[in-house]
């Protein structure tokens, strides 16, 4: 987001409500996961997850946090591709993803 | 202690020091009866040593019966003087032009007959002369100490082209002969080509690497080019005119609706009339413009004679300064400021081709949903106007890459006005950025100003209040429903949006709430995501428009949905924006939906 178009200090709170939505998303995607690993998943539980990360490319991406953005997008695309997979197979990718994503949002905080 | 001891009386005599170290104010205090010695080593203590008044006067001052009440000027220093400031000396009969910078403000008048004189030199002739400036008398302060006179102010002329300075710096010589031109603080000489009489046939197009004078006029369909200033002692009739410097016009520019007359630097007419003209600098008439389109980036000022602007269409970039503007007839006469006009035009052209596509595109869902409730079956119909809307759709995209682009680099001059001395008449239309204004009643000494708090123009004047100014052109009576589950993307679209001085009414994180704040506010505009929870994008574009056929939608979402984007626009949503967005993209696709 260019800083002419808006001040510093709006760019440091948006920022900052970006990066706790990522957090929210991270929390929501780590339950998605519970739920595959117990065997409950349901159509809902995959339409949610893609969705999840959908949310998480394209907010990151406004947001100017491009490595976030990058895993959302993969997360969606992998999601699309693997709709009907069984639930052994996609969750190791999901919770790899999910680790990364923590690890970037945890980054940004930190202000690296 | 008797009431006289030698301290007590020393502690009752009052110094004050003014912050210049010039002055000293003797007081006594009540009770207190000094002698001359008391008043001497008081200074002393002081350290005062400088401009001490005559003790004579201290003694009849101290006899004096309100000497309590008094206070005696003790002692004077000598304030340093401010020396003479630089000066210029022309050495040729310099033109009025050279003083519009004092006449921008339009509060006297240029003295036409002296602009576009021409004056010529001669290869070696002193063409100006500077008298440095000069430092002030030194000062004394009370306490002795010497300060240094001021100097005067420096006055900055640069030597130009064909011109160079002696080895003193303080003489301007020309190095050729020609016409010097004092110009934003620099002095050159122009090679001067003098046409005797039109610019027609016998003397055929013209391009001149310097000042060009033509004693006649410039004839329909000639081309006259400068790289300085071009000065025409009659008219420019239907002719193509471009200067590098400035086009003065002794009597007036009348191109019957072709050709061109362009500047980059200032454009003086008697009168401009059912022309094109532009320039980079001002533009200044004396009498009328009418019916014209004129363009600058600096002020268009007609405040001589009758001073009048009727009819046409009229960018400046900082101001629009004149007698009267519109007439008893009322035609159409659209005033723009805030703008610079090169880039507020091709804003103007790229939003009249958007418009047009964006028009098509509305036919085309009109079309669509048509054939889906008479005839769904009729694939072939419904699968070639996707295939249509789909073309455009992709001449839109490059289209809202355009006019992003160009409304990128719309800066928005905010200290931009229109001041009318005399007669505002109906018809005349007043824009301050996109801000518009059409004026009901004719009012008498008006302005327009932008309220940058308010972020609306507005107006003052004996006969118009200006309140419904306010009220009608603010765009703050705008609303907007924001319908998207990232919270991120709602505050960032919310300030976007608020910037353009829309109020955002609601937000709302999917689309079933945001089809019941819909209903609970009925916004001017929603912006709306596609991919939601419990109702998406399609499905709450569809409810809405159920409620309100005519809503302004605009959906949000990331490139990847390009064919549910498609499917928004084929059921009516009014545009799109895919993400990541920039704000430029985004105020200008609203703000062409919200004027459509």
């Amino acid at each position: 987001m260019p800083e002419s178009f808006f001040s510093k200090s709006d760019m440091s709170k948006l920022m900052s409500i970006a990066i706790e939505e990522m957090s929210e998303i991270h929390e929501d995607i780590i339950k998605e996961c519970g739920v595959l690993e117990a065997g409950n998943a349901t159509e809902d539980t995959i339409r949610n997850l893609k969705r999840h990360f959908h949310t998480v490319g394209g907010s990151a991406g406004l947001a100017g946090l491009n490595d976030i953005s990058a895993v959302g997008v993969e997360g969606e695309v992998f999601m699309g591709k693997n709709e009907s997979a069984p639930a052994a197979e996609i969750l190791p990718v999901i919770k790899e993803l999910a680790a990364r994503l923590r690890e970037l949002i945890d980054k940004t905080q930190s202000g690296g | 202690m008797s009431q006289n001891s030698p301290d007590t009386i020393l502690d009752k005599l009052e110094i004050d020091v003014s912050r210049d170290h010039f002055t000293a104010y003797l007081r006594v205090k009540q009770g207190a009866e000094p002698g001359l010695e008391d008043i001497k080593k008081r200074l002393k203590n002081e350290r005062i040593t400088y401009g001490i008044k005559d003790y004579e006067k201290v003694s009849i001052f101290l006899d004096n019966m309100d000497l309590y009440d008094n206070t005696l000027i003790i002692a004077s220093g000598k304030p340093f003087t401010n020396g003479n400031s630089a000066k210029i000396e022309f050495r040729f009969e310099a033109d009025s032009r050279s003083e519009i910078d004092e006449h921008l403000g339009g509060e006297s008048s240029i003295d036409f007959r002296r602009v576009g004189t021409i004056s010529s030199v001669r290869k070696g002739d002193v063409v100006a002369v500077k008298t440095p400036a000069e430092q002030g008398e030194e000062g004394i302060t009370i306490y002795g100490q010497t300060l240094p006179g001021e100097w005067g102010m420096d006055v900055i002329l640069s030597a130009g082209p064909n011109v160079s300075l002696s080895k003193n710096g303080m003489e301007y010589i020309s190095e050729i002969d020609g016409a010097p031109i004092v110009s934003n603080g620099m002095i050159r000489v122009d090679p001067i080509y003098i046409i005797e009489g039109d610019v027609d046939y016998s003397t055929g197009n013209i391009t001149f690497d310097g000042t060009i004078a033509v004693k006649g006029s410039i004839l329909d369909g000639f081309e006259v080019n400068a790289r300085g200033d071009i000065i025409v002692e009659n008219t420019i009739q239907s002719a193509r005119v471009v200067a590098g410097g400035d086009i003065v016009v002794k009597r007036g520019i009348l191109t019957r609706g072709k050709g061109l007359v362009s500047a980059e630097g200032n454009i003086f007419a008697k009168f401009i009339e059912n022309s094109v003209v532009e320039s980079e600098n001002n533009i200044v008439v004396e009498n009328a413009i009418m019916n014209s389109r004129v363009y600058c980036n600096g002020r268009i000022i007609a405040m001589t004679e009758e001073g009048s602007i009727i009819g046409g269409q009229l960018i400046a970039h900082d101001r629009i300064i004149c007698k009267n503007l519109g007439s008893p007839a009322h035609p159409t006469t659209v005033v723009q400021v805030g703008f610079k006009y090169d880039v507020q035009k091709k804003y103007i052209e790229a939003s009249t081709k958007f418009r047009q596509v964006q028009k098509q595109i509305r036919q085309i869902q009109k079309n669509y949903e048509y054939v889906s409730k008479t005839d769904s079956n009729d694939l072939d119909k419904l699968g070639e106007l996707r295939g249509k809307m789909i073309k455009l759709i992709k001449v839109q995209d490059q289209m809202k890459e355009d006019l992003a682009e160009i409304a990128a680099r719309r800066v928005f001059n905010q200290f931009s006005m229109i001041e009318i001395e005399q007669a505002l008449y109906q018809g005349v239309h007043v824009l301050i950025g996109d801000s518009r204004y059409q004026v009901q009643k004719e009012a008498k000494y008006a302005s327009f100003k932008w309220d940058s708090e308010d972020k609306s123009m507005y107006l003052t004047s004996f006969d118009e209040t200006g309140q419904g100014l306010r009220k009608g052109s603010s765009s703050k009576a705008r609303t907007v429903l924001i319908i998207d589950d990232s919270k991120s993307v709602r505050k960032t679209l919310g300030m976007i949006l608020e910037r353009m001085g829309l109020s955002v009414v609601d937000e709302a994180e999917d689309g079933e709430i945001g089809v019941e704040k819909y209903k609970q506010h009925k916004p001017t505009i929603v912006t709306c995501d596609i991919a939601m929870v419990n109702m998406n994008g399609i499905e709450t574009l569809k409810e809405i428009r159920k409620l309100n056929p005519n809503a302004k939608v605009v959906m949000i979402s990331s490139n990847r949905d390009k064919n549910k984007v498609l499917d928004c626009v084929m059921n009516g949503a009014k545009d799109y924006v895919l993400k990541p967005f920039v704000p430029a993209r985004v105020t200008t696709i609203i703000k062409t939906v919200l004027d459509d």
